[in-house]
């Protein structure tokens, strides 16, 4: 594509103004809003406005959007959206434009010979297993929710329970188009921008369609092995030793509990289910999650306390203590358990909560020993923790995952106290080599940043490349400096 | 930006020579504020706030004239701050005189003047600042009230009085701004030793304003919207509000 004959015009600084919603009408583009809009955690929160681009295919829609950054002035600033289930700033844009993934729709090939899909951005895992399962493929990684955009798996190189195995979703993911200021771009994997987008945080331009490997399955059944560890040693002991011998592998540790118990852990490690050993009704890959309820949006920002946490945290343990050793549950109960509840975020009150996950790597043992130790010791009431060991990292300037041990909780926020207890565990986890990950980042210091992701100058030179007068941004970004005209 | 734990990057002081606030900023510069801008009548006030903010973070500290007393100035100053100094995460609204209730009891423009300074003043900065956060998109508000304007008395009515008026469309405010994710904390200290109040009787449950700072960066992490400083100030003034008439005037402060 020609683009020498637009223009970029530098505009002067001036007085920050949420975009005209009128002034960038054009039949197929519109401009909605502001809306109050949040990632998962439901804090912080901003005000935005939704740009809107009907009608056409995603090709069309990718020329559409290229039109619009480069008719306007810099001063307007994007922010890819999908789900919104990332749970800090990373999909939230104030006085910017979110995209919408309802728009972005509109490709979906399936290659049954190659087992690959192309597919636009903006079909969530949970769209796509839908349709893919009952014919027998599977996604190659889901995360513990199925309501994620591609475009959402991408920014966030989201990985899942096949870590130690399969990698992350990038490692999956064999072609990029991303629209950005500089164009339409068709990335490969051994692309710097390919890198750069991968993880990303939707920082390079806009992720319009992917091309994914699928992975054959012969049920939507899973074979389960649970066990149930008595402490934090048992629980690393288990997980060193058995975590190879299966796909996909997990421990859910209960954060609450002390002394001889600390770090006692539910794991559960499983296969997909071979079609020889299915006896169930239906056919083997019949698919159809439900809903068992929705949370309304009432819950008040105490319901979740050490008492009424520990009492669940206690009961998901003692449950894992009498399951058998084998079982074959459905893939939604195995993956995405909390799917089952609409909204459940609402269950931690309007003043939100947030995620902190970690990786320290192996031969750390014992810092991640320590934030299980600190994070029993306070009061903020934790749900269980996911533990997990990573396999290699994707190499991508800022994926997340690398070999080690990883650790996310979910803890309500505006709590006192809370702001310093996670500094604390910050400066253990970059003291041991670690990093936190972006997708699930609120609060992070932005100076810990280049320690925890060395290659965010290679990111930035390459986001600067694709869009030099920095439109692609969110608050996040803002927050944290990702983008070089951040600093 | 400010942060899941409603930690600003960056805050203004209106009323930037105000000991409390600077306090405040202190506080907010060791966690996650990296940019201060002072907004103030008096340079000279605001210089010893600026290298007290320096002297413990690598905050940049910007110093700004603004006059709460000049009311037709206020939106243009404001809006100019937010242009050049933009964005503004946090704004602290802090300004104000106590006044000298026995002398200004019968000057007709010295009451004019502390209703000027504590009230209108901040009410209409308050609403130029609203009117940037919504442009911005996000936004905080910390407002230096007082236990004075919860239940006005004899002794300082000129002062409690402001305070009162003040309070009431701060709250409301807040109420006004809940939806759109603007945040907004009052916050009513009893008696605070500072040079507003040298020379004066100190009142029971005094405090420094470091103690008004510190439980004012604790009502930002847990997102309060009114807060007593200190804490057991709320249940004396729960108690003086609802004394009759004829007793309070007794109490003698």
């Amino acid at each position: 594509m020609n683009l020498s004959h637009l223009v970029v015009h530098l505009q002067p600084c001036s007085i920050t103004k949420m975009p005209d919603t009128e002034s960038h009408r054009s039949n197929d583009l519109s401009i909605s809003g502001p809306t109050l809009n949040s990632g998962w955690g439901r804090t912080p929160k901003s005000l935005g406005k939704t740009l809107q681009i009907k009608g056409g295919d995603t090709r069309e829609k990718e020329v559409e959007l290229l039109e619009f950054i480069t008719s306007n002035d810099t001063s307007i600033k994007i922010a890819p959206r999908g789900l919104g289930r990332s749970y800090g700033d990373s999909s939230i844009l104030s006085s910017g434009l979110l995209t919408d993934p309802n728009q972005w729709k509109d490709t979906f090939d399936f290659n049954s010979s190659k087992g690959t899909l192309r597919v636009s951005s903006g079909f969530s895992l949970d769209e796509i297993m839908r349709k893919l399962v009952p014919q027998g493929y599977f996604v190659p990684v889901t995360p513990g929710t199925r309501y994620v955009t591609i475009g959402g798996a991408v920014a966030a190189d989201i990985h899942g329970k096949n870590h130690h195995v399969d990698g992350s979703f990038t490692d999956h993911t064999n072609e990029l188009r991303v629209v950005s200021p500089t164009g339409v771009h068709v990335l490969k994997r051994s692309d710097p921008e390919f890198k750069a987008t991968a993880g990303g945080m939707g920082l390079t331009g806009l992720v319009s369609e992917a091309v994914i490997d699928l992975i054959p399955i012969s049920t939507s059944k899973m074979k389960v092995t649970t066990r149930v560890t008595q402490n934090i040693d048992d629980t690393i002991l288990e997980l060193e030793e058995n975590d190879t011998k299966y796909r996909y592998s997990v421990a859910w540790i209960d954060c609450m509990a002390k002394g001889r118990s600390l770090g006692r852990s539910v794991i559960t490690w499983g296969e997909h289910l071979d079609v020889s050993e299915f006896t169930g009704e239906g056919g083997p890959c019949s698919f159809d999650p439900r809903f068992l309820t929705s949370v309304p949006d009432i819950a008040p920002s105490w319901l979740l306390n050490r008492l009424s946490v520990r009492a669940f945290n206690e009961l998901w343990y003692q449950k894992g203590k009498l399951s058998n050793e084998i079982s074959i549950e459905s893939i939604e109960t195995f993956f995405h358990p909390l799917d089952m509840v609409g909204s459940w975020n609402r269950l931690y009150g309007q003043k939100g909560f947030l995620q902190y996950q970690f990786v320290v790597p192996f031969g750390a043992e014992d810092t991640l020993k320590e934030t299980v130790r600190l994070l029993s010791n306070v009061k903020v009431p934790s749900f269980l923790a996911v533990l997990k060991r990573f396999g290699k990292g994707s190499g991508n300037y800022l994926s997340f995952p690398s070999p080690g041990w990883t650790l996310a909780l979910d803890i309500p926020t505006h709590r006192f106290g809370l702001a310093d207890l996670l500094d604390r565990l910050d400066s253990m986890v970059v003291a041991s080599g670690g990093r936190v990950y972006l997708a699930k980042d609120s609060r992070v210091s932005k100076h810990l940043i280049p320690m925890m992701y060395p290659e965010i100058e290679s990111f930035r030179e390459v986001a600067h490349r694709l869009d030099p007068d920095n439109i692609f941004t969110t608050d996040m970004s803002r927050r944290l400096a990702l983008r070089v005209d951040e600093l | 930006m400010i942060d899941a734990n409603s930690m600003p990057q960056s805050v203004a002081v209106f009323g930037g020579g105000s000991e409390i606030a600077g306090e405040i900023v202190k506080l907010l510069a060791e966690k996650r504020c990296e940019h201060v801008v002072l907004c103030g009548p008096n340079f000279q006030s605001m210089e010893p706030i600026r290298s007290q903010i320096q002297s413990t973070s690598s905050a940049k500290v910007d110093l700004v004239h603004f006059d709460l007393s000049q009311i037709d100035d206020i939106e243009k100053v404001v809006n100019n701050i937010f242009s050049e100094h933009g964005p503004i995460d946090c704004s602290i609204i802090a300004g104000g005189i106590l006044g000298d209730q026995s002398n200004d009891e019968s000057s007709p423009i010295q009451v004019a003047k502390v209703a000027t300074v504590n009230y209108v003043g901040p009410a209409t900065a308050l609403t130029a600042i609203r009117n940037r956060y919504l442009d911005q998109g996000y936004g905080q508000i910390i407002v230096l009230s007082s236990v004075a304007g919860e239940r006005v008395r004899r002794s300082n009515y000129i002062y409690g009085a402001s305070k009162a008026a003040l309070d009431g469309f701060a709250l409301s405010l807040g109420e006004s701004l809940l939806d759109k994710g603007i945040y907004t904390l009052v916050v009513r200290p009893g008696f605070v030793s500072t040079k507003m109040t040298e020379g004066l009787k100190k009142a029971p449950l005094s405090q420094s304003p470091v103690q008004v700072a510190k439980d004012v960066l604790k009502a930002i992490e847990e997102q309060k919207e009114l807060i007593w400083t200190p804490p057991a100030m709320r249940y004396v003034m729960a108690i003086y509000r609802h004394l009759p008439r004829k007793i309070a005037r007794r109490v003698p402060f």
